[in-house]
């Protein structure tokens, strides 16, 4: 089964290119890292992948149906959690579970408490009160707790102190790594992603400027993700 | 930087509020005169003596327009001043300055205008207009002080008592008109000082909207009951309205309620029957919306756009009811339909086209058998306020035919009539529909 197929895939804002003929196969089961400056165009790709945006030109295959046309049974296993939350601000973060919960029927309780637990996620508070590092918890909380096959993180730990980032990448890799899901996470915390990104995808200016194994990519640019990051946006400019 | 960045503000959400201030103070102040409601306003017009009443509502026009224009300027400027390195900008401070001034001048014209009309007191009314509409520019821009607050509550307790501003300005018209100059000097010396926009600046929140409307906000009223279950357009629009308001009694029966119950009071003391018209208006601040584009709803695009039109329909359904009672309640218990037989006659022009729209309005929603009203909030992009121009002009349409119904529809009967609002319902209902399709079906959601 194909998890995500992106074919030449371009999208214009007004003038602005924001992905420029992207294409990416993700068909096995795996954590994908993807790096890139300010404005790349990550938030764009992930947005284009679970069906929010939609291509200019070009086709985007989530779960082997076009994301224009994604119906309940697709996007009930597709969990994305957002740069920026976008949370309903005047609900508890209690009552906002409560309410996503209800969306799926594969919804884990367990697992929600736990996550509540372990990143201790206040149910009572307000979420437009909330700080953003907790907004963050809870927009992953959301994104994970359906166990989606295709899981979309966008900067899921930029807000996160770093016990909370170490926690929350043991949980994604206990819960998820081995199994049947893609995972797509997008981060500027590049040593994070080294820890559990088995494949790099690196944009730059909208275009995919490197794909490719960690492995792969360390042995061509070097053996940590900074210098590698550097030296292939530097390739690339 | 130019001053139009300043106008340019008008696009903001307060300025939208400030919009519908703006038409409060025009139309609420004692439309109909509270000592002789049989009694139409525009009857007075160009008269020589005037009544009583008319003084009284000179004076609370005298109040009110310059509190009105005096929130949305001052918020307007309070929310370019707030952003941040505000200070950096080149000439923020004068431009916001002159900005203010030259609205000011508007108010205290409009101001002089309606006392000359009505034989009042001009200057002295400019200088009241101009002391007020100061304060309540300068409150929201970090400046409050105890003078502000005094200013704000005499305003409210003249209100009560306007013959005590008659009196003053009977007594010395022209001292108080030396004001004008002073407002303009303190506006201009304030909003000029870098102090002010130093401290406004280093407040990371600079409210949009004044503070008792945020503590009004509706949001949290209601409470979620239960899980919304997935599934049919109908489970989704009310997972729709537990995401407005927390669920389908808020939507429609808490927040018409208060909202009902707040315009009541309002008219009580105001003794207007224009609030009748008020109500349903405001209604749309608490109109339904759609799923949020922000969270993954496991629903297709097309469901969505099912789920928008039941949303926009539903709330259409009950702003028309409420606005077709209302039009009917004012029709039976006011003087407002004898005063609308007379539009043509009606002066001064603004005040006509004001009340025209807003008698007409409702009357188009309720003979159109409610057509759908979008949101009028940019939740998926652009296309979303120019779908709501689009059926605002459908409505403007259909009340400039409503209003000239006895040409073309007194050949109808009664039976013929039903089926035209019925197959004009049914066409626009179709086209809403169709239109939402195809919207949802290529548009970004985000």
């Amino acid at each position: 089964m194909s998890y995500v197929e992106i074919e030449n895939v371009t999208k214009k804002f007004g003038g602005k290119v924001a992905l420029d003929s992207v294409s990416l196969r993700i068909t096995t089961p795996s954590i994908v890292g993807l790096m890139g400056k300010n404005g790349s165009g990550k938030s764009t790709l992930l947005r284009h992948i679970c069906g929010l945006q939609l291509p200019t030109s070009g086709v985007c295959r989530t779960l082997g149906t076009d994301t224009a046309v994604l119906d309940s049974p697709e996007l009930s296993r597709i969990g994305i959690a957002h740069q920026h939350d976008s949370l309903i601000g005047w609900m508890s973060g209690g009552r906002l579970i409560s309410y996503v919960s209800g969306f799926y029927a594969t919804w884990d309780t367990a697992l929600e408490e736990r996550l509540v637990k372990l990143l201790e996620i206040n149910r009572d508070a307000g979420v437009a009160t909330s700080s953003p590092g907790n907004r963050q918890k809870l927009s992953l909380l959301l994104a994970v707790c359906h166990h989606p096959t295709v899981l979309l993180l966008d900067e899921p730990l930029s807000d996160l102190d770093p016990i909370a980032r170490r926690d929350v990448i043991d949980v994604l890799i206990e819960e998820f790594q081995g199994h049947d899901v893609a995972i797509v996470i997008s981060s500027h915390l590049l040593h994070d992603l080294e820890r559990i990104a088995e494949r790099i995808v690196c944009l730059d200016a909208g275009r995919v400027v490197a794909d490719a194994s960690l492995d792969e990519l360390k042995e061509q640019y070097g053996s940590n993700l900074d210098t590698m990051f550097r030296r292939i946006v530097g390739a690339s400019a | 930087m130019k001053i139009s960045a300043y106008y340019d503000l008008a696009l903001r959400p307060m300025a939208f509020n400030g919009a519908f201030l703006f038409m409060l103070a025009l139309m609420l102040p004692g439309f109909m005169p509270p000592d002789n409601l049989a009694e139409p306003f525009f009857s007075y017009w160009g008269q020589e003596a005037m009544p009583r009443a008319v003084t009284y509502l000179l004076w609370r026009e005298t109040l009110i327009l310059p509190t009105a224009f005096g929130i949305v300027a001052g918020s307007m400027a309070a929310s370019l001043r707030g952003v941040a390195l505000a200070g950096t900008l080149p000439g923020v401070r004068r431009m916001v300055s002159l900005g203010t001034l030259q609205v000011m001048v508007v108010v205290l014209l409009i101001t002089a205008y309606l006392h000359h009309g009505f034989g009042g007191h001009p200057l002295a009314a400019m200088g009241v207009a101009s002391v007020l509409y100061a304060a309540w520019v300068l409150q929201p821009n970090g400046i409050q002080w105890n003078i502000i607050r005094l200013i704000s509550t005499a305003a409210l307790l003249l209100w009560f008592k306007p013959e005590l501003l008659e009196s003053a300005a009977s007594a010395a018209s022209l001292p108080i008109a030396l004001l004008i100059p002073v407002s303009g000097a303190w506006l201009l010396t304030m909003m000029r000082d870098p102090a002010h926009l130093r401290r406004q600046a280093l407040s990371p929140l600079t409210p949009q909207l004044p503070g008792w409307i945020r503590r009004a906000d509706l949001g949290g009223i209601g409470r979620l009951s239960g899980a919304p279950n997935g599934g049919g357009v109908v489970s989704w629009f009310r997972t729709a309205a537990r995401a407005g308001v927390g669920g389908i009694r808020s939507q429609f029966v808490l927040v018409p309620a208060w909202t009902a119950g707040f315009w009541s009071i309002f008219g009580y003391f105001l003794a207007s029957p224009m609030t009748f018209m008020i109500y349903p208006l405001s209604l749309f601040s608490g109109s339904l919306r759609g799923l949020p584009g922000s969270l993954l709803y496991p629903v297709s695009r097309a469901r969505r756009a099912n789920v928008a039109y039941m949303c926009a329909a539903a709330f259409s359904l009950m702003y028309a009811t409420i606005g077709g009672v209302t039009t009917w309640l004012m029709y039976t218990y006011t003087p407002f339909a004898g005063m609308m037989d007379e539009v043509p006659r009606l002066r001064p022009p603004l005040l006509t086209l004001i009340g025209v729209m807003t008698i007409a309005m409702p009357i188009a929603m309720l003979a159109s058998l409610w057509p759908p009203i979008p949101e009028p909030t940019d939740r998926v992009k652009g296309w979303s306020m120019r779908l709501f121009l689009g059926v605002v002009v459908y409505f403007l349409c259909a009340a400039v035919a409503l209003i000239n119904h006895h040409r073309f529809m007194g050949a109808l009967s009664p039976a013929q009539s039903l089926l035209v609002f019925a197959l004009l319902s049914v066409l626009s209902h179709s086209i809403f529909l169709f239109i939402l399709h195809r919207i949802y079906a290529r548009r970004d959601l985000i």
